[in-house]
């Protein structure tokens, strides 16, 4: 196409020019991909934060109501009362099919309540997880961050956290009754003290022996509920449905207990778009005002091009084609530097081995970037275009 | 013979600041297919003007014209703009080459532009043109690298390019020494031999028009005397 090589020709006739041009839509192109992969690295930091150390989809009973007694007869379920103990009978038929799934790392069953812990004088109201002693760290890494004692379960010990023994003035190997809410005691000795750096759960929960909390919740046989931890976080809002439908219970995938991840996510995303925008609107401008200079000094030639009867539309196009090969040029050595900026932002690491930055390198919408970089060079070259496309060949000629 | 181009009271205004000036005041000629004529007038007397209106690059402000035989006064922009493409070639004083471009590139670009390709057969007429304007050692030179003279060869050839009936050359020499101007004038009269071409020269120089078929005397915007 003769348009492209006579575009190509008048960007390397001045190659200082062209260079500087190219450099000025790759340094925006480089504040959008930083921004982007911040922004990105961000969303993953937190999400990770917040899907490291919870359960990705929780189990429960469904919640049933009786159903008013008619005499149509065909409800697939007898119905239940709703005075009736919530709770999973057949659950560990249901551990060894979930864990069998693909996607899906463990499966803990566990018996949740509350209750009180009592030191003499002293009592703190407790939140109970009773969980066989080999699932402790399934969902979150309790085990490592045990501080002092150790991470045992045999029956009759409790793990705490620090802030609730530091309320309580225990510390590992004393005595301390817990009372449920179900309205029964036990003596149990506190084995473990761990410390998540989460303050509510620091304060609030205790680990203890699945058998152990049968008897203390009144439940000898059945589990409260199923915590499932999968590889993929991200896909518990897919699996969560059809693990409701397969097992007949109702499932929690973990975002719908962190609305506010989502929404402070969101809130990053939109100041991203405006960063984002703002290195469009400057790339734009940056084409527009060089094209447009550039039609300036080449006025003569442009005219002596109309007289011979070459439409303005070729014209246009050497112009417009000019504006999308700075895009694209922009747009590449822009993506590459950037990505070569996150590499190494991201190499700097801190005292604890975390990147200074919480940036992601290979989330820097490197293609985007790129497309959007062309369109906007392209259309900040229609400006030019059309003034070049305009020019009266007689008076170009004249001047 | 059908002239190649008649002009019937052309008038051409001014206007600016609300002044009018009238420029051409019914102006009538024709040329035959094949003549090589002068257009010679002093100074401000409507040279330029007259050539951009017969090139289609301005409309007049009153009369007809008609150009192989098609009426053209009242063309469109993109009419006149395929017309010159096809019928029209234009030397002007300034050869208005485009510096990043060869020799032979430039001469082919008003063959390329239209088809928005450069064919190998506008490779080799480009060449072939070059070769008859006597540039044929620098049609791979870049056009900023060649002498007045040459570059206004050059725009010969282009002008040539498409074979246009006519060639509308404004003060083709104007630039250049005495000698060069001689030799471009005599290039274009070789052409005019060979192929058949017509040519419109506008001059000051006698010596040039003496060279052509015949003279057209422009003055105070009408034809003084053709001789
Ligand atoms: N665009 C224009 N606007 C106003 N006046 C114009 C314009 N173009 C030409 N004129 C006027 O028309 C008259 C004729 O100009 P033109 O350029 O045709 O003369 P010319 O015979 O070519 O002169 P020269 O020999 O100096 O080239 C001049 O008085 C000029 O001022
Ligand atoms: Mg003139």
């Amino acid at each position: 196409m003769f348009q492209w090589q006579v575009a190509w020709r008048y960007l390397t006739s001045n190659l200082l020019q062209s260079a500087l041009l190219i450099a000025g839509v790759a340094l925006g192109v480089v504040a959008f991909v930083f921004i982007t992969a911040l922004i990105n690295g961000l969303a993953i930091v937190l999400t990770e934060e917040t899907t490291g150390s919870i359960a990705h989809i929780t189990l429960e009973p469904q919640v049933r109501v009786a159903p008013v007694l008619t005499d149509q007869s065909d409800y697939a379920a007898t119905p239940v009362s709703n005075s009736q103990r919530r709770q999973i009978r057949d659950w560990q038929v249901l551990v060894s099919m979930i864990e069998a799934m693909p996607g899906v790392v463990a499966v803990r069953p566990e018996i949740d309540g509350n209750g009180f812990l009592v030191r003499g004088e002293a009592v703190a109201p407790v939140a109970i997880k009773g969980i066989e002693p080999e699932k402790l760290s399934v969902v979150a890494p309790i085990a490592d961050s045990i501080v002092s004692g150790r991470a045992d379960l045999s029956a009759g010990s409790l793990l705490i956290g620090t802030q609730l023994a530091g309320d309580l003035g225990l510390g590992v190997g004393q005595p301390v009754i817990l009372r449920t809410e179900r309205d029964r005691e036990r003596l149990l000795t506190v084995g473990g003290i761990f410390e998540t750096g989460i303050a509510s759960v620091d304060e609030r929960l205790a680990y203890l022996n699945l058998r152990s909390a049968r008897p203390l919740f009144e439940l000898p046989d059945g589990v409260i509920q199923l915590s499932i931890r999968l590889q993929d976080p991200a896909d518990a809002e897919t699996l969560a449905p059809a693990l409701a439908s397969l097992t007949g219970l109702h499932a929690v995938p973990w975002q719908e207990r962190n609305r506010n991840l989502e929404d402070a996510l969101a809130a990053q995303a939109s100041t991203g778009s405006l960063i984002q925008l703002f290195a469009m609107v400057s790339i734009a401008i940056g084409v527009a005002s060089a094209l447009l200079l550039s039609t300036y000094r080449r006025r003569s030639e442009i005219g002596i091009m109309r007289s011979f009867g070459i439409s303005r539309r070729f014209v246009a196009m050497v112009f417009v084609i000019q504006g999308l090969l700075v895009g694209l040029l922009g747009g590449l050595v822009g993506a590459l530097s950037g990505y070569a900026l996150c590499l190494w932002l991201y190499s700097i690491r801190q005292a604890d081995g975390d990147p200074i930055l919480p940036i992601a390198p290979d989330q820097g919408g490197y293609a985007l970037v790129i497309a959007l970089t062309t369109l906007c060079a392209v259309l900040a070259a229609v400006l030019p275009a059309r003034a070049a496309s305009r020019l009266d060949p007689l008076e170009a000629i004249q001047q | 013979m059908n002239p190649l181009l008649q002009v019937s009271q052309i008038t051409k205004s001014f206007i600016e600041r609300e002044l009018e000036t009238r420029v051409l005041n019914g102006v009538n000629f024709s040329l035959q297919p094949g003549e090589l004529v002068a257009l010679l007038g002093p100074s401000g007397s409507g040279k330029s003007t007259l050539l951009s209106i017969v090139g289609l690059l301005l409309s007049p402000t009153a009369g007809s014209m008609r150009l192989l035989g098609d009426e053209v006064a009242q063309l469109n922009e993109s009419q006149r703009s395929a017309y010159r493409s096809r019928h029209l070639g234009f030397v002007f004083q300034a050869h208005h080459l485009l510096p990043d471009f060869t020799a032979r590139e430039n001469v082919a670009f008003p063959a390329a532009a239209p088809r928005n390709r450069m064919t190998g057969a506008m490779h080799r007429r480009a060449a072939q043109l070059l070769d008859q304007v006597g540039l044929s050692e620098r049609i791979d030179f870049r056009s900023t690298a060649l002498s007045g003279g040459q570059k206004q060869r050059v725009a010969v050839a282009r002008a040539l390019m498409n074979k246009p009936q006519l060639v509308l050359a404004d003060e083709p020499t104007g630039n250049l020494d005495r000698e060069t101007g001689f030799q471009v004038m005599d290039l274009m009269k070789q052409i005019n031999r060979a192929e058949g071409t017509t040519f419109l020269i506008s001059t000051h120089d006698t010596q040039i028009a003496e060279r052509c078929d015949y003279r057209i005397h422009l003055l105070d915007g009408r034809i003084d005397r053709v001789d």
